[in-house]
């Protein structure tokens, strides 16, 4: 028993030996495939995470521009509502005017009417009031005058 | 009814537990080795040595250190055709148990040594698997029958001063590796400035299991100690044993790893 505590060298290299095969093996068998398998998961993960981060980015920068072609239309929007109303207003005033000179002129045209309608029933009085003059005058006359004693009259003249 | 029946079940058990309690402390032994030439054995391996090949015995320990290897192989093996190819993303319990123990080890590599830790990594999941499964393998009572004919139960591997020295050893060597690698002589010179550090893994080791090993040869050699208390001094000297070992070795091997493997600073030119 040279060396103390029994010391063995030879066993202390079929231990080395022993545990050199052990390493290798679980390093083939279990380290390796299991390190692998979870490195691939997580890469997996990272890609899904900038996947979503991706698509997280583009949908913000698809907000924005959403958001800016709101605004856009907004103003667009107020644009087109300013020429509609001025549009509007300018048939509006162009319209009443129209009608404003329609009016006048069915005004003018009714003036015309009442004028010719006025004139019209003067002429028609003024008919009526000299036939009602003659048919009185041919009245009087015929009741101062009578036929028979107006013929006698004639007869007499015409005899005499 | 039901109760009397419980009655008479708890006292015919007590009563079976006693008579066999009366009867191996008054039945004669056989001849037994004393406690202590079996305690000088248990360091020494003087006595019980066991025939690996005609004419070539070795200790306990480095029989149970084969068995263990190939107990280990066999089932990473086993792992590897059966369960490996299943691994899925959400992972089962076994799945889970593996994936940890693997990102453990790693993970003690990675943060104690930022550089060439894949190996590292590696070399920590082997040698803490192999400190905590050898020595819980000694609860299991493995049987070997010595040379000189006695039947022996198979110790930790670590609790053999060779098994201990050879992973001391070989945990220094791979400080030395990574310091060579990492930052080429000046790195190992680093690693040998610590040169009593094989020492000091290997006899902690050595200590802890062979403590544990002597308290529970001295507890198993006397019969009024095996009752009950061997259940405490087993967890306590074995399952604590083999967690805090596992974590002790490979993280002190880790630790010194990453300072020996840390790459030399540039120099900067001077204009």
């Amino acid at each position: 028993m040279g060396v103390p505590l029994n010391i063995d060298w030879q066993q202390i290299l079929l231990h080395m030996f022993n545990f050199v095969l052990l390493t290798g093996g679980l390093y083939i068998l279990l380290f390796k495939p299991v390190k692998s398998f979870i490195e691939k998961r997580q890469a997996g993960y990272e890609k899904q995470r900038a996947d979503a981060a991706e698509a997280v980015k583009a949908a913000e920068a698809r907000n924005a521009e959403v958001s800016r072609r709101e605004a856009a239309l907004e103003s667009e929007l107020e644009a087109m509502r300013k020429a509609a109303q001025q549009k509007a207003d300018a048939e509006r005033e162009a319209a009443e005017a129209a009608a404003r000179g329609e009016a006048e002129k069915i005004i003018a045209d009714a003036r015309t009417q009442a004028e010719l309608q006025r004139q019209r029933i003067i002429a028609e009085a003024n008919r009526e009031a000299a036939g009602i003059a003659r048919e009185a005058i041919d009245k009087l006359f015929n009741e101062r005058f009578p036929r028979e004693k107006l013929e006698g009259r004639q007869d007499e003249q015409t005899d005499s | 009814m039901e109760k009397k029946a419980r009655t008479r079940f708890i006292v015919l058990w007590l009563l079976i537990a006693a008579l066999l309690l009366a009867g191996s402390l008054l039945s004669p032994s056989a001849e037994r080795e004393n406690v202590q030439t079996a305690m000088k054995d248990a360091v020494l391996h003087e006595e019980n040595r066991i025939l690996l090949f005609p004419g070539f015995d070795v200790a306990p320990g480095l029989v149970s250190s084969i068995v263990i290897t190939c107990l280990l192989l066999l089932g990473a093996l086993l792992i590897r055709l059966f369960a490996i190819p299943r691994f899925r993303e959400i992972p089962g319990k076994g799945q889970l148990l593996l994936e940890t123990a693997v990102s453990c080890f790693d993970g003690l590599a990675a943060s104690a040594s930022p550089y060439r830790n894949r190996f590292l990594g590696a070399y920590a999941f082997s040698a803490g698997s192999y400190v905590f499964l050898s020595t819980l393998f000694e609860l299991f009572g493995f049987q070997a029958v010595t040379a000189a004919g006695r039947s022996v139960a198979l110790p930790a591997p670590l609790s053999d001063i060779n098994g201990a020295i050879s992973l001391g050893v070989m945990s220094y060597l791979v400080i030395v590796s990574g310091g060579a690698a990492g930052a080429g002589l000046k790195g190992v010179g680093r690693a040998l400035k610590d040169f009593s550090l094989p020492l000091s893994m290997s006899f902690r080791l050595f200590g802890a299991l062979l403590s544990g090993l002597l308290v529970t040869e001295l507890v198993y050699h006397y019969t009024a100690l095996s009752f009950v208390l061997p259940v405490i001094v087993a967890v306590m000297f074995t399952l604590m044993h083999a967690l805090i070992q596992a974590y002790v070795l490979t993280m002190l091997t880790t630790m010194f790893y990453g300072e020996a493997a840390e790459p030399l600073p540039k120099k900067i030119k001077k204009a």
